[in-house]
């Protein structure tokens, strides 16, 4: 049984994951700053 | 043959990039072991992890170096369908986020997975348990160990066993000097590193090659590929996503992890880290979509993933992988190493032999027992065993621990003879299936009949377990 | 003529091209049940070791090539193919050469790709299915006794201390 998976779902998902990933940077980097003015790092 | 020229990287480039990162990792450890300033501190970096560094760890410790060099195989073999099915390994980390909480508030003083399950279930079980957990984690870190050597070796042409000697040894080092404060600094710093990286290698190799080439090329090369509905991928979806469940669910790389954060910050940081782990598999693995379009050709499907980076971005790609690569290795490794001697000291250590409990003395065990389990695992490296079978082995042990915790924290019916027979029958029944029927088989298998006994056993139960049995023992 | 060539190039020594032999899948038809399958070649034994051959991959739904397919031109002796569909497919490879007929074409081997059955993947993926939303549901259903719990808890504490 063969169902392609249409080219703009692919984009999605590529696109997709890595906006998530480059995101995902960001809001490491943004809670990082937030813990450490409220010296709540650890 | 691996010589200067044919592999990715000059020996020389690789072993500056692992004395660079090494002496950061050490040099980090032991400035931020001074924090550690009592068991509890070393141990457990003082139960009072924030958010930040809370997520970061749990999601660094999840990306191994198989994250990033094989979800580019499933992308090359099962398609758009392997790398989400790889994906949902985050699942494990979106459902701790609930059982931290409840893990927190029954047992807010305990230190590892074991004493939960002794508290919980009683001696037998736990002693089943320990045996799942230590067979399992042992092969993980022995895994991880061969991997790098091999990978090292692949990209930079430097000798599998000094490769991995050097990779151990770092992380003994520093797990040794700085104990969980070390592990979770560094871990934060390797998320950030391995994100980076994964985007910037994912994005260039997209740049030069457009999406819609590569699915148009797809489309009549490899068609399977874009199959919503391919076999291979939805045979073993959920298979994957079990193993992935009881790695979580029992081990306690994650567990100390629950107990290491502050109360209300642990079940928020399991579910954000899920979140951002959640894109790895697809953004490191879809390069390898891009290999026919490229005109690159696949030999060794195992490598398909620096194969492309390299081909498409010279040598910077290849820096890139080895550095994601190293980075992978590590969070994972010294994670493995700090949780697994944890265990061994608390479980083995303090209530099997009954070794003295007053703070010096655990601390030397704790360091001791590090050392030992890093030259037990160099051992093992050495000769390279291969111990990847056993991993794969290990998924029908630990998918049937999965029932077991998950009633274990929330019913109060759920009984010592339900969780042992769980383990026991789920795992034997599982490791026949990996046998008969396939890989595939193994531990949605096991899940599924430790499932029923913990269901059978609850049904059956006239008694319920009074909570305050575990929260009132101190840990 | 046979030292000349250094640069990959179409085989220009002296005599008929050498004929490539399989080396991988052994066997023919080879049952791909992955739809992935590692075509590796060689060349017999006394073919000129010093010059960098160039090979040429067809591809064919057909055993007699009726409307092939390149798959792979280059000096590699092995390509990774993945991502078949269900069908036979036809591979033969032969050494390239820049005079009009290059080397013959090696013997044809059949690839048959086969996935598992479809009763089997379905039975398999609704099993996982039903033991995945079990999970699910019950992490979630005691995850809000769990909460409500500590409300009440909560709410007697400051009852108590009224």
């Amino acid at each position: 049984m063969h169902l392609a998976i249409p080219s703009v779902i692919v984009f999605l998902i590529v696109y997709g994951a890595l906006i998530g990933a480059g995101v995902g940077v960001i809001v490491l980097l943004a809670m990082l700053w937030k813990d450490w003015k409220k010296g709540r790092l650890w | 043959m691996e010589n200067a020229s044919t592999t990715l990287l000059h020996p020389n480039v690789g072993w500056l990039l692992l004395v660079l990162f090494g002496a950061g990792w050490i040099g980090l450890g032991i400035f931020w072991g001074r924090r550690a300033k009592s068991f509890d501190g070393f141990m457990l970096a003082g139960r009072n992890v924030g958010m930040a560094l809370g997520t970061a760890t749990a999601m660094a410790t999840w990306v191994t170096s198989n994250t990033v060099m094989l979800a580019p195989v499933f992308a090359l073999e099962k398609g758009i369908w392997g790398m989400i099915a790889y994906s949902t390994a985050s699942f494990g980390l979106l459902l701790f986020a609930p059982l931290s909480a409840r893990i927190r508030q029954l047992i807010p003083k305990g230190y590892t997975s074991g004493d939960f399950i002794r508290l919980r279930y009683g001696r037998l079980a736990w002693v089943l348990f320990l045996i799942i957990t230590i067979v399992y984690s042992m092969a993980w870190l022995v895994s991880m160990g061969t991997a790098g050597g091999k990978l090292l070796q692949t990209l930079s042409g430097i000798p599998y066993i000094n490769g991995m000697t050097m990779i151990l040894f770092v992380c003994v080092v520093y797990t040794l000097f700085g104990g969980l404060y070390a592990v979770i600094g560094t871990d934060f710093i390797q998320s950030v590193i391995i994100l980076i990286g994964v985007v910037l290698v994912g994005s260039l190799v997209l740049f030069k090659t457009g999406l819609t080439q590569v699915y148009q090329s797809i489309e009549i090369h490899q068609p399977s590929l874009i199959n919503a509905l391919m076999p291979v991928a939805l045979l073993s979806l959920f298979n994957n996503m079990f193993f992935g469940f009881g790695e979580v669910f029992h081990n306690n790389v994650w567990w100390s992890r629950a107990f290491a954060m502050r109360k209300d910050v642990a079940p928020r940081a399991f579910f954000v880290s899920g979140l951002l782990w959640f894109p790895i598999p697809i953004a490191a693995g879809f390069i390898a979509l891009s290999a026919s379009a490229l005109g690159i050709n696949v030999i060794d499907p195992n490598t398909v993933g620096p194969l492309v980076a390299s081909s498409v971005l010279g040598k910077t790609g290849a820096i890139l992988v080895f550095i994601v690569v190293f980075c992978s290795l590590a969070s994972s490794i010294d994670s493995l190493l700090a949780a697994t001697s944890d265990l061994l000291v608390e479980d083995v250590g303090k209530k099997m032999l009954g070794a003295k409990d007053n703070e010096q003395s655990l601390r030397r065990i704790s360091k001791l027992t590090i050392c030992a389990l890093g030259l037990l695992t160099w051992i093992l490296c050495a000769r390279e065993m291969n111990l990847l079978e056993i991993l794969f082995l290990s998924g029908p042990l630990v998918a049937s621990a999965i029932w077991p915790v998950i009633g274990g924290l929330y019913w109060k019916r759920a009984n010592s003879m339900g969780a042992v027979l769980a383990m026991v029958i789920g795992s034997i029944i599982g490791l026949v299936a990996y046998y008969q029927l396939g890989w595939y088989t193994a531990s949605l298998i096991s899940a599924a009949i430790s499932m029923s006994i913990m269901l059978l056993s609850i049904l059956w139960s006239r008694n319920d377990f009074d909570w305050k049995r575990i929260s009132e023992t101190n840990g | 003529m046979l030292g000349i060539g250094l640069m990959a190039g179409p085989y220009q020594g002296i005599g008929e091209p050498p004929v490539p032999r399989w080396v991988s899948p052994n066997e023919s038809p080879y049952l791909a049940d992955e739809g992935k399958v590692l075509l590796e070649w060689q060349l017999p034994e006394g073919s000129p070791a010093s010059v960098p051959f160039q090979f040429q991959l067809e591809q064919s739904l057909q055993p007699d090539f009726t409307e092939p397919a390149m798959r792979y031109e280059g000096i590699d002796r092995a390509t990774f193919v993945t991502g078949l569909a269900k069908g036979n497919y036809y591979y033969r490879v032969r050494v390239l050469s820049d005079s009009e007929g290059s080397g013959a074409w090696s013997k044809v081997v059949e690839v048959n790709v086969e996935f598992v059955s479809t009763t089997l993947v379905v039975t398999l993926f609704s099993i996982g299915l039903g033991v995945f939303v079990m999970t699910v549901v019950s992490i979630l259903k005691g995850h809000r006794n769990c909460l409500q719990h500590q409300e009440s808890q909560r709410k007697q504490d400051e009852g108590g201390q009224l």
